[in-house]
């Protein structure tokens, strides 16, 4: 019951152990929704979190709220229907990198363009963990797996400059060692009305070895602490979003603000989510009549 | 249930309209087709097109009788040809005495038409376009034309005119009347009499030996794909997701048409995939969803299929088959995805497959899917084919009623029930029927999660073997229970016949025209319908097979699958089979000589 | 005042490691995750008391202390350092993991750093450590035996 006393962490959670690895980021992701979620007074039955498959996809085992864990890459366009259905929920989706960007790649970017009210958090780990070690789609060049046992040799998917040439509306990316950051990301993600990509930076702590705690730590910069750095620009946006190296800006690299979402464009809303629709009004014999007469 | 074989029909005339594609062909046999209807007649308009936008031959073949028919039927009595080539494709399948009407100005040998029996109705059709509006109005008075040479009044075509060019302006309209006027005095005037075949009056001259037809005008004519349409609509249907495949595409375009009119939000999504994920969000939430496609994208589809199973999610499927393998023929028919659909996606899991033959029973389809859908908790695949879903019917406004049509939601949890509820909520709690109470997400008292994955009652990932058999179990017990609700075959003609045709989908319309065709040749005939293909109603399935005279499956396939289905699940070996798999409907002429061909030497 | 040679080798002997190498890295790591939960003035105290070397693996943290640190995430680090696979999974495929070891390794070791720190810093100092850290964490600095 959630809505027995006081909304904390506590109300989100759930009565099953996570089965991550010791020191995995998906801990500190986790942490921070739970955090983001109380913080924006969001009671669990009014969230639904979409996930897919792979490692971060168990979130939604792993926390107390109204969850999907559905098919590999299709989280997407699972939320998208549900949250046509009934925009009244507010609709996370939580994947991963091959889920998104891999397998997903086209679901993603067609709701970069589409602007539904979603938040979706990719877990970035840079590597397919569930499958235990492969590369994934942003592996860096050179990467060394069991299915590139020379290297990689494609270039990794750069999330920030697909979404931003997609023309998604919110653009963000945080790093899963620094909660306290991703949940601050988060709630401006979810505060945002419209499609909302936080890329989520995180070390698998089995199988990743190049691209650490450590190897973030010395990267990783909030842009939002560069007061030249504007967020409405998209220039700045590409400019930061390609940057990865030496230094990898964290914080929301894009914001557009005042694009209604997706949702608010279909008629159909109008007059309400579909789930409260009563079904037994289409029964009266006026409309099947008129709906007749167009053929005679 | 045991039906009468036929309409008592003696009269058929048939039409065929052919020319390239990009000439409006379809529009032209639409327009015909409706005009016969508005002025008393029964009609069934098959296309027939090729898939490209321009060039290739197409036609459309119209079939006009004094009572409902269930088919297009051969040989045909007017040709109504766009381009010279079409008399060529079209003249095997013309009646002795036939009229042929083309444009004055092709280099058509008449009197070679003349010598072959056929009567050439050369009509200056492009002159009498520009003349009164512009050439592309040709094919409006082609259709005068035609009503002219067979007595058909001019009326309901000039209605239909107003009404349909209408929207683009008064002056369409009213030159397409003007053009329209003058193809039918020319026609009137020079050719009136001079075709055996005319369309005269439908109410008089009926065969004494019929009863009267008690389902007079005004007819409705719509395709299979518009009355499934409908159906879904009183069906509660709230929610439509695709991606774009012939021939399933007009049911999207039909939705996206009235999204605002009816309240259906209707998304064409970026693929396939995209589309039956989205519906089975929106089902997961509580809408009612529905995806229509063709075997491609229902190939597409079958690892969702699999979540909507595993996770007890409704999502109406309809998968309207065209010719495969593969892009196969893609504006043709076939009946090839039975198999496919009843096993498709990995594991075993319930769904409910159903296959409407009639223009009727799509329209039942349309909401009986839903309601069935929300009762099991499962995916439902309708299988139409692109004969059933683009023919053009006749049908008494009548014929799709409101009747016995009701939203049975199933288990569902109300809020109020909701708030009344002092245990925990468990979405997949284990029960006798194997079906489980279901919340929708939003309520305080039944937050809950679901996954792909093995669960427990409560949704949560298990491998356990004491929580994965039970579960399993309970899935697979909705089969059992949805039993009660499937049907078995209906019998069309005698019940005690010496040959039965055994059929499912659209294939019934010309199995039961052929059955008077058989009865002509002495052949005592029966067709036995199968509409619930799953879970089959095996105990209906074997006692309407007991009875079964001389068995043949008649189906547009290359392999006899519903004969293979009937095997595994009964046991049933037919005697023998009627298969195509060409991508053109049968006509019932086509039926009964092949039937004759595999039971004549013993009956 | 420890000097650092000092330092990484207690860490050593503490934790049982068999190399300088991983005495620096453990320690490297465990301070990695301590500077995401020190309050700054907790910080700069630990600073002053720790030789250069060490003292310097608490540069560059987050201005502020973070609260959702918790166990699992303070052990990253030290997890992602470590040993965590064994040869290819034939039957499975990919990697056999070991993960499991790890976790339980990365919490040994950060208590031996803890250990070290207990002897290395004042008592003031040291009870301001184990306040600012996750609760389980810090029951294995309360615990840590120097």
């Amino acid at each position: 019951m959630s809505e027995n006393g006081v909304l904390d962490t506590k109300t989100y959670a759930s009565p099953y152990r996570p089965t991550w690895c010791p020191g995995c980021g998906d801990f500190g992701i986790l942490a921070a929704i739970k955090a983001a979620l109380v913080d924006l007074e969001i009671w669990p039955h009014e969230v639904f979190i979409v996930s897919g498959i792979g490692c971060g996809s168990k979130l939604p085992q792993y926390i107390f709220a109204n969850g999907f864990m559905t098919i590999h890459g299709r989280p997407l366009a699972v939320a998208t229907g549900a949250k046509l259905a009934n925009p009244d929920l507010h609709v996370l989706v939580v994947s991963g990198d091959g889920d998104s960007y891999g397998i997903g790649g086209n679901h993603f970017l067609h709701t970069c363009r589409r602007n539904p009210d979603i938040t979706h958090i990719v877990e970035n780990n840079q590597i397919y963990a569930l499958t235990k070690g492969q590369y994934s789609p942003t592996s860096d060049v050179g990467f060394r797996t069991t299915t590139s046992p020379d290297g990689v040799v494609e270039l990794p998917v750069n999330p920030v400059a697909v979404a931003l040439a997609a023309g998604a509306t919110f653009i963000a990316r945080s790093y899963a060692g620094e909660p306290k950051h991703l949940k601050r990301t988060i709630m401006a993600a979810m505060g945002h009305r419209g499609y909302a990509l936080v890329d989520v930076l995180q070390p698998c702590v089995a199988f990743n070895k190049v691209n650490t705690y450590n190897w973030y730590a010395e990267r990783i910069y909030d842009v939002a602490n560069d007061d030249t750095y504007d967020p409405t620009s998209a220039r700045d946006a590409w400019e930061r979003g390609t940057e990865w190296g030496d230094r990898i800006p964290i914080g929301i690299l894009y914001r557009r603000e005042g694009v209604p979402p997706y949702e608010t464009h279909v008629p159909a809303l109008a007059d309400g989510p579909l789930v409260d629709r009563d079904l037994t009004a289409r029964l009266d014999p006026g409309l099947l009549e008129q709906l007749k007469r167009e053929y005679v | 249930m045991t039906r009468p074989a036929v309409p008592g029909e003696t009269f058929t005339l048939s039409i065929t309209i052919g020319g390239d594609a990009g000439q409006g062909v379809e529009s032209s046999g639409a327009l015909f087709t409706q005009a016969l209807a508005r002025g008393g007649w029964h009609v069934f308009g098959v296309p027939d097109y090729r898939s490209r936008i321009r060039g290739g031959h197409n036609f459309f073949q119209i079939r006009a009788t004094r009572r409902p028919s269930l088919s297009h039927s051969d040989p045909v009595h007017l040709l109504l040809a766009f381009t010279r080539e079409t008399i060529d494709v079209h003249r095997h399948n013309l009646a002795p005495g036939a009229g042929v009407i083309y444009d004055d100005g092709f280099r058509v040998n008449g009197e070679a038409l003349r010598a072959a029996g056929l009567v050439p109705l050369p009509v200056p059709l492009t002159k009498i376009a520009e003349e009164h509006g512009s050439k592309l109005m040709l094919n409006t008075g082609a259709v005068a034309a035609a009503s002219g040479v067979l007595a058909f009044p001019l009326e309901p075509l000039l209605g239909l005119l107003h009404d349909t060019f209408g929207r683009k302006g008064r002056r369409v309209a009213e030159a397409n009347v003007a053009v329209a006027r003058a193809a039918y005095r020319y026609a009137t005037e020079r050719y009136r009499g001079r075709l055996a075949y005319t369309l005269a009056d439908p109410a008089g001259s009926v065969d004494p030996a019929v009863p009267a037809d008690s389902e007079g005008g005004p007819f409705m004519v719509l395709t299979g794909n518009e009355a499934f349409c409908l159906g879904a609509v009183v069906g509660g249907c709230t929610f439509v997701a695709a991606y774009p495949m012939t021939p399933a595409t007009p049911i999207l375009e039909w939705m996206a048409a009235r999204e605002k009119q009816l309240g259906i939000v209707t998304k064409h999504a970026e693929d396939e995939i995209a589309a039956i994920c989205m519906a089975i969000g929106a089902g997961f939430v509580g809408a009612r969803a529905l995806v229509p496609t063709s075997g491609g994208g229902f190939s597409l589809m079958t690892e969702a299929l699999g979540m909507a199973g595993m996770c007890e999610v409704p999502v109406v499927i309809a998968n309207v088959q065209r010719g495969g393998p593969s892009t196969g023929l893609p504006t043709r028919t076939e009946q090839g995805d039975l198999l496919f659909v009843l096993h498709a996606s990995q594991g075993e899991f319930p769904r409910i497959v159903l296959a409407p033959g009639t223009h009727e029973q799509c329209f039942e389809a349309g909401w009986r899917a839903f309601n069935l859908a929300e009762k099991y908790q499962c995916p439902v695949i309708v299988l139409s084919d692109q004969f059933l879903a683009a023919s053009r019917r006749s049908l008494p406004l009548g014929a799709l009623s409101l009747d016995g049509v009701h939203i049975d939601r199933g288990a569902l949890l109300s809020a109020a029930e909701l708030d009344r509820l002092d245990q925990p909520y468990l979405r997949y709690r284990l029960t006798e029927t194997g079906i489980s109470p279901r919340a929708l997400p939003g309520h305080p008292r039944a937050v809950f999660t679901s996954t792909t994955d093995e669960h427990g009652e409560d949704g949560h990932i298990t491998e356990e073997i004491d929580l994965r058999v039970p579960m399993m179990s309970k899935r697979m017990r909705k089969l059992q229970t949805a039993l009660a609700d499937m049907r078995g075959p209906d019998r069309y003609g005698p019940e005690d016949a010496d040959v039965t045709l055994i059929c499912w989908g659209s294939t019934v319309g010309p199995a039961r025209e052929s059955l008077s065709l058989l009865a002509a040749e002495g052949v005592r005939a029966n067709v036995l319908h199968f509409t619930d293909l799953w879970p089959l109603p095996v105990d209906k399935a074997e006692e309407a097979l007991r009875q079964a005279g001389r068995s043949v499956a008649v189906e547009q396939n290359a392999t006899g699958q519903l004969a293979r289905l009937l095997r595994m699940m009964t046991g049933f070996q037919v005697d023998g089979h009627v298969l195509k798999y060409d991508g053109r409907p049968f006509a019932p002429q086509q039926i009964a000589a092949r039937v004759l061909e595999e039971v004549g030497a013993r009956v | 005042m420890w000097d650092a040679q000092r330092f990484f080798r207690a860490v050593q002997a503490h934790g049982g490691l068999m190399s300088w190498d991983e005495a620096v890295r453990a320690t490297e790591e465990t301070l990695l995750s301590l500077r995401q939960v020190l309050p700054e003035d907790v910080s700069l105290l630990m600073r002053a008391q720790l030789p250069a070397e060490v003292a310097a693996f608490l540069d560059g943290g987050p201005a502020e202390t973070d609260p959702l640190v918790d166990r699992e995430l303070f052990v990253g680090p030290l997890v992602n350092m470590l040993d965590t696979e064994a040869a290819l999974d034939g039957s499975l495929g990919g990697l056999d993991l070991v993960s499991v070891y790890a976790g339980d390794d990365a919490a040994r070791r950060i208590q031996a750093v803890f250990a070290v720190l207990k002897q290395a810093l004042d008592p003031q100092t040291a009870a301001a450590v184990e306040t600012a850290l996750p609760g389980e964490v810090a029951q294995w600095f309360h615990g840590a035996q120097p």
